[in-house]
């Protein structure tokens, strides 16, 4: 078993399953799903969805379901020297060394989850429990949800989507909860920036600007210090390198305490002012590069620096306790992700680390209150990989089949190897950075994972001889790099190295060239593999367009493309389309376009027939009022009416590979991952 | 107190450089050790024949270096490696070109003990300076601690002036970023990835002239004010910035543990000056001792 796999259980596949699971009928467990939270799990696949739990889950629900207490009685006065007789007695046992248990060590952690579909890892929560600051991702605006009440408001009173041009994130509150600390991330001439902002806490005020520049490219603000003028915040510099720095309320001013390079894990792990504002306890990778990640205590000032959790594996996300004289991070140091505490004295670590709480799953830990409450995100669902039958002429026939029940959601991208007795597909990691590469035999369902420093891949290609497959990364930096992987060593070999993101890249049937797609800048690029030479084959006509998802054709003659041609000034004008290219770049052939408004602006991902007869593709319908519709559609390589492929559902689908017999379709499908809060409550109850 | 506030002050880096800087418990810095450091590093006496000090090889006018190919030590006895530019070393994590000092505190003594160098002894040291060894030590690498470069061009445009930069510098920093990719080694504050690689500068005719770290690998220099730290290389083989950019635009000297990720650039000449323009920028002040 790999070290990071969780538990397998069996899932609990139906309402009646889980009704029976929790001994009350389907409909009770409907009920209960929807009015306090059941865990249950939606996968929406061709025309019906169907749903699914898992028996921990429940359990975890179950045990963390709220009881409403009945109302105590008024104390009758007959109990009042009892009372005092009671107290005696125990004074009495602690005077002998006998300690009445109390109540906080009868305390155990339980799991309840606040909430789901709205998960954001950047959240922040008041050190008293009640605050939850968010951004809401239905409008992109700031959002302080009253956790007592359960009421949420929001801020900036914003207009629009989150997709449209801007959005509020990693909101903290200041600590007389007056002020709102957070980064605005906003499109300008089509380049996305980022800026730190301060409102006061009331819907509707102004926010002042405190650090635009154009240097800085990622804000995390993470804490204020105690007297309220100034902000811990996490830079990511346009480089990708980042910063720990206080940054002044009042003007702006940045002072970097620490420069983390490449070492800075993602946005969600940020830095954490100790109670007492003395020090500050961050995670980061042990080098860049490096999948692990160690806890350290900086004093405030910057002047000392201590590595409180070592040891290989995930070590991140560390929190204080409210007397500051632990750490709380989450770790897979004992084979799968928990929640560990480690004593800390005088900013340094006083002791080994504790397990809290086992078997956490993927999380992202958002905070610890007082009363020792930890919150964090747990996700949900995602992509999984699909095998169907095909026609040789592209259309799908039959029922789908999901690859492997093994990490379900967190698989994609699958492509077939030339001898079509594998699969390598993609497997999301558990800590969230990136994807593992996995090759599956078709015939045992034997795995081997491929865990790589160069990992976050982006798409992977087999070689000809079927033991080797290209690698696309894309690196810390802005840059990207292509290797191939040896498979039966694990070996990289870098092929080339380029500026930018990686998009699609493709290998030419005779493996001697590169094509890729320059998605901003609306071209097709090839490499010569033998000397890593760049050049232009292709750009779409128009000074405003993207070019994106490649597809060789199987004679190596022809490239299929999507593109959106835009237009700033006229949106309706702007389309989305399909291509067709000769890998010379001559020839070009639009053989499918929409208004963008049909397409909803997502990518088609299209791949050619074996006989290269038909181009596949992916469509998009959204009526209003309707879910979104995904659909697999085929066109003839030659041009002519687009009709659907026999595949069809709320998707969105991902990546399409025919078998090398042609008889087969591999294909990611599933929503996207779905976000719940939680909370553990008593987390440091294992320490009392 | 006083000590503490005016340590406070004086350890205030330079615009663009960390405020923590790694320290060792068992060195801390204060202001008597910091100017007995300053007083040593200038001292002749600590070479054998009197001639030469630290600040021969690592002179304040020249960003801590000394402009000549190799290091040159007591009786004009010639080393194999320049004498890098001691800049923000505080910050460093190995030392020497090939890293075999892992502290300041190990590296401080070793030029001054090396007949090729300083050539002294430690008896030696102690009877001249009349102080003991340990303290020669931990005062010389306070002190070298205290010299950062910082608060150049580049810094300021970093801090948010977009007028700091022209916009050939800013060209070159695109340059640096981007096709260049200068940055997978030289990044951070200090510019230095603090790793060692095999750039090729150690092979000729292809034979490997200088093991270095290992394999022909040399640490990633800072390139703080590398305008003024000429010639280039750990051999003081490459005269000028733009002999530099040259080399690695080719892709660096053929071998088999060449680094991979020094391969041909394809720069244009438009984009090699720019990456020069840039590289100028980088410098500033450089601040040391108490001052």
């Amino acid at each position: 078993m790999n070290a990071n796999e969780p538990r397998l259980e069996t899932r609990l596949e139906s309402w009646k399953e889980i009704g029976a699971y929790l001994q009350r009928d389907a409909t009770t467990a409907r009920r209960w799903e929807k009015e306090e939270g059941l865990p249950v799990h939606r996968h929406s696949h061709k025309t019906r969805s169907t749903v699914y739990a898992y028996r921990s889950e429940i359990d975890a629900w179950r045990a963390g379901r709220k009881v409403v207490p009945e109302p105590a009685p008024a104390r009758p006065l007959w109990k009042v020297p009892a009372f005092a007789l009671t107290m005696l007695l125990c004074l009495i046992m602690v005077g002998n060394g006998v300690r009445p248990v109390s109540a906080q060590q009868s305390q155990t952690i339980t799991a309840r989850q606040l909430w789901t579909g709205s998960g954001d890892e950047e959240a922040s929560i008041t050190p008293d429990g009640r605050y939850f600051a968010t951004t809401d991702w239905t409008s992109g605006d700031l959002m302080i949800r009253d956790l007592s009440t359960n009421q949420s408001r929001r801020l900036l009173a914003k207009s629009g989507g989150w997709e449209q041009a801007a959005y509020a994130s990693s909101p903290v509150l200041s600590p007389d909860l007056r002020q709102v600390a957070f980064q605005w991330y906003h499109n300008t001439s089509n380049d996305l920036k980022a800026d730190l902002r301060v409102m006061p806490n009331e819907p509707g005020a102004k926010p002042r600007v405190l650090v635009a520049n154009p240097e800085f490219g990622y804000f995390r603000a993470s804490a204020w210090s105690r007297d309220g003028k100034s902000i811990l915040a996490t830079i990511w510099k346009t480089d990708r390198t980042a910063q720990l720095a206080w940054i002044s309320a009042t003007d702006g001013s940045v002072k970097v305490l620490k420069s983390l390079e490449w070492r800075s894990p993602n946005s969600s792990r940020s830095a954490q002012l100790s109670p007492d504002g003395r020090f500050i306890a961050y995670s980061a990778l042990e080098r860049s590069g490096s999948t692990n990640s160690r806890v350290y205590v900086l004093t405030a000032d910057g002047s000392k620096e201590e590595e409180v959790v070592s040891g290989s594996g995930v070590n991140e996300a560390p929190f204080w306790s409210a007397d500051g004289r632990r750490l709380v991070f989450t770790s897979n140091r004992s084979g799968s992700f928990g929640v560990w505490a480690v004593p800390i004295e005088k900013g340094r670590a006083a002791g080994v680390a504790t397990l809290l709480k086992a078997d956490i799953g993927r999380t992202d830990p958002i905070g610890l209150t007082r009363s020792g409450s930890y919150y964090y995100l747990h996700t949900q669902g995602g992509q999984d990989v699909f095998l169907a039958n095909l026609d040789p002429d592209g259309r799908v026939r039959g029922d789908s089949s999901r690859l492997t029940d093994n990490f379900v959601g967190s698989n994609r991208s699958p492509v077939w190897s030339p001898d079509g007795k594998s699969i390598a597909f993609q497997r999301a990691r558990l800590d969230g950075r990136g994807y593992d590469l996995v090759i599956r035999t078709l015939e045992n369902g034997a795995e081997r994972t491929y865990t790589e420093k160069v990992l976050p891949i982006v798409q992977v290609e087999w070689f000809a001889d079927g033991k080797s497959l290209l690698v696309p990364t894309r690196d810390d930096q802005n840059s990207f790099s292509v290797y191939r992987l040896n498979g039966a060593d694990g070996k990289l070999t870098k092929l080339i190295t380029g500026p930018g993101k990686p998009e699609s890249i493709f290998l030419s049937p005779d493996q001697k060239t590169l094509y890729r797609s320059d998605r901003p800048a609306g071209k097709i690029v090839t490499y010569d593999l033998s000397g890593g030479r760049e050049k232009t084959v292709f750009t779409l006509p128009g000074k405003d367009g993207l070019v994106f998802r490649l597809a060789v054709s199987p004679d190596g003659r022809s490239l299929a493309f999507n593109s959106i041609e835009r237009d700033p000034g006229n949106r309706a004008h702007e389309k989305a389309g399909l291509y067709r290219v000769g890998v010379d770049g001559a020839g070009a052939q639009a053989l499918y376009t929409t208004a963008i408004d049909e397409l909803n602006g997502v990518a088609g991902v299209q791949t050619w027939t074996k006989d290269g007869q038909y181009i596949l593709f992916n469509t998009l319908t959204s009526a209003q009022g309707q879910p979104q519709q995904w659909r697999l559609m085929r066109i003839r390589a030659a041009g002519g009416r687009p009709e659907p492929a026999g595949l069809e559902g709320t998707g969105p689908f991902h990546q399409f590979a025919i078998s090398p017999d042609g008889r087969h379709i591999a294909y990611g499908d599933g929503p996207a991952a779905v976000r719940e809060v939680w909370v553990l409550d008593n987390a440091l109850a294992a320490l009392k | 107190m006083k000590a503490l506030l005016l340590l406070s002050l004086v350890l205030r880096p330079p615009r663009g450089l960390d405020l923590y800087m790694p320290v060792p418990d068992a060195n801390p810095l204060t202001p008597q050790k910091i100017a007995l450091g300053r007083r040593l590093f200038f001292d002749k006496r600590l070479s054998l024949d009197g001639t030469l000090a630290c600040a021969s090889c690592h002179d304040p006018k020249q960003a801590f270096s000394d402009g000549r190919k190799v290091a040159v030590g007591i009786g004009g006895a010639e080393g194999t490696r320049s004498a890098p530019a001691i800049v923000n070393r505080g910050y460093g994590r190995t030392f020497f070109w090939d890293g075999r000092a892992k502290t300041l505190e190990e590296q401080a003594l070793e030029p001054i003990l090396n007949p090729k160098e300083l050539g002294m002894t430690e008896a030696e040291i102690e009877r001249r300076t009349g102080l003991k060894i340990d303290d020669v030590t931990a005062a010389l690498a306070s002190y070298v601690r205290t010299i950062r470069a910082g608060d150049s061009r580049f810094d300021r445009y970093a801090s948010g002036n977009p007028r700091a930069l022209s916009d050939l510098e800013k060209a070159g920093l695109a340059v640096f970023r981007g096709k260049a990719r200068c940055n997978t080694c030289h990044i951070g504050p200090n510019f230095s990835d603090e790793q060692f690689h095999n750039t090729g500068i150690a092979w000729r005719d292809g034979k490997l002239v200088d093991l270095g770290a290992g394999e022909g690998k040399f640490k990633v220099p800072t390139l703080r004010e590398v305008a003024h730290t000429a010639p280039y290389m750990h051999d003081g083989s490459l005269a000028t910035l733009e002999d530099v950019v040259d080399y690695y635009d080719r892709g660096g000297n053929a071998n088999p543990g060449l680094d991979e990720d020094v391969r041909p650039l394809h720069l244009s000449a438009e984009e090699k000056l720019a990456l020069v323009a840039f590289l100028r920028s980088l410098s500033g002040t450089i601040r040391e001792g108490n001052s």
